[in-house]
């Protein structure tokens, strides 16, 4: 019980599957959500902006306030003073504000002002020249604001689409987090760096990024200072990934569903992934050559990064420390090792995910496709794609300032040269995966 | 709290054991960035201030020190704001 109250990832779930059944509610009384999931227009110039921003003025502020309430509920259960989240989050919120607007500019694309590379680098520019106000950091909660996000994604992913594309993604994720893991953890050893270094370094670039360094970190008993290169390289190569791989992907013209699919297997954190997933997402139909749908890049990233990849980490957790009680040297700390490791370090936000795809799928169920574009889309699902949207804002937002450039100086060479030779083979492996072996398979995702 | 010597628990209840997530979030520079110690990968894994390394709370060593009182996730740093 108490779990359910003290970690972050449930309370994505209940934030996220809140809004999914209110919004459900709301719908089958003839109503919809929609009015409080506002969502700025595309609009041409400022004055259409501006005239957008007062006519939806009390929609916006009631929007903020509800989303300053929920994560604020969220933040105080978690140990956090919401006096101080509330004030925070809303500056956090007006910005958010600012930059949904930047993203709906019909020459956005066009200059590459795309919102969540916008987000990314007005905060690291910020955060890593002025600094980040120390007051404004109660609320940039990255992992929190993408879970709830992810959560909500569910809810426009039909159970049928997961249930098919699923095994794919997990085939796919299985051989290149195998691989990847190999090669950084072989070369680590080989370079002379200690097993559990080696390890947490494998995890973070084959799994699941930071949290796959901390969950084997933990789990293995590794020095603290080793988990700390461990999350610095992550984090160095998931900033350079969420730029170079929405670039060379557009570079070659991918479809949305190739690129979300290579991003899910080749990035190392979900929230960079999906800030990368979801530039790429804003291009369909907005340059030449790209084909498929926005939602594609992002659907296809998620399968991949989030079913494929995230939801194993206990398993990982779990084998790599038995081997590391029975075959590697002693520390002086014994750690024990149960198979409970597998549910205990489960990221609980995935299950949120997949019943928001079964709540909305089973309210959907028995509708035709005509009916569903009438009425489901527009008064269930895209109100909650709109409140998705939201929420990662708010995460892209909050990586650009919580990443302190200067932190990256001091992983030293070996564990670097280890990192990125793993790197390079997933981004090679993935890629191939993603065009080649199964390419087909994912651009069909985006049709 | 007065921390009893000799006792072996484990390190959720050792004296230089912290799982506060202020704690590990000071503790590992750059974890809030793109992860977090809020996480329920994280388990209830923590700072071992003796041996400097970062350990599952069901973990054991022989130079554990049991506190007094004891709370799930007890840390000097309990609240997380910085």
């Amino acid at each position: 019980m108490n779990e359910l109250l003290r970690k972050e990832d449930w309370w994505a779930v209940w934030i996220g599957l809140g809004l999914v059944i209110a919004a459900i509610v709301l719908f089958a009384n003839g109503t919809s959500i929609k009015w409080l999931a506002v969502a700025p227009q595309k609009w041409s110039h400022v004055a259409d902006a501006g005239m957008q921003l007062r006519h939806n003025g009390t929609r916006y502020a009631l929007l903020g306030a509800c989303w300053a309430v929920l994560f604020a509920l969220g933040a105080a259960a978690l140990g956090m003073r919401a006096a101080r989240f509330v004030p925070a989050f809303l500056v956090v919120y007006a910005a958010a504000l600012v930059l949904y607007f930047l993203g709906l500019w019909d020459q956005a694309a066009h200059y590459n002002l795309e919102p969540p590379l916008v987000a990314l680098g007005a905060g690291l520019l910020l955060s890593n020249t002025l600094g980040t106000p120390r007051w404004l950091e109660p609320a940039l909660r990255v992992e929190f604001y993408i879970k709830t996000g992810i959560v909500l994604l569910g809810a426009g992913l039909p159970l049928t689409l997961i249930a098919w594309a699923g095994p794919v993604a997990i085939g796919q994720a299985a051989i290149v987090s195998l691989v990847t893991f190999g090669v950084i953890y072989f070369s680590a050893v080989r370079l002379g760096l200690d097993r559990r270094l080696a390890a947490t370094l494998g995890t973070g670039g084959a799994v699941c990024g930071v949290s796959g360094a901390i969950a084997i970190g933990g789990a293995i008993g590794a020095k603290k200072a080793d988990v700390s290169v461990a999350i610095s390289l992550v984090e160095l190569w998931a900033i350079v990934m969420i730029f170079a791989l929405p670039l060379i992907a557009r570079g070659l013209h991918l479809p949305t569903g190739v690129a979300g699919a290579w991003i899910g297997t080749s990035e190392f954190a979900d929230a960079a992934g999906l800030a990368a997933a979801q530039t790429y997402g804003g291009y369909a139909g907005n340059v030449p050559g790209i084909s498929g749908t926005a939602d594609a890049a992002v659907a296809a990233f998620t399968l991949m990064k989030v079913i494929g990849r995230d939801m194993w980490i206990g398993v990982w957790a779990f084998v790599l420390s038995l081997i590391a009680i029975t075959r590697w040297e002693p520390t002086g700390v014994q750690n024990r090792v149960t198979a409970g490791e597998i549910w205990r370090r489960f990221p609980k936000f995935v299950l949120g995910f997949l019943l928001a795809s079964a709540i909305v799928t089973s309210v959907s169920r028995g509708q035709d496709y005509a009916a569903y574009k009438q009425a489901v889309l527009p008064g269930l699902v895209a109100p909650l794609q709109a409140l998705r949207n939201w929420a990662f804002t708010f995460a892209f937002l909050s990586i650009g300032l919580t990443t302190r450039l200067r932190e990256f100086a001091s992983v030293g060479a070996r564990p670097l040269y280890a990192f990125t030779l793993g790197v390079a083979v997933n981004v090679v492996l993935g890629f191939w995966l993603s065009t080649g072996v199964f390419g087909a398979f994912w651009n069909r995702l985006g049709q | 709290m007065m921390p009893r010597q000799g006792a072996n628990d484990g390190c959720r209840e050792c004296v230089h054991f912290d799982n506060g997530a202020a704690a590990v979030e000071a503790a590992l520079p750059g974890l809030k960035s793109l992860g977090s110690a809020h996480a329920a990968v994280r388990a209830e894994d923590g700072i071992c201030a003796l041996h400097a390394r970062y350990v599952a709370a069901s973990s054991t060593c022989g130079a554990s020190r049991r506190r007094a009182s004891l709370t799930p996730e007890r840390s000097p740093s309990a609240k997380c704001d910085p």
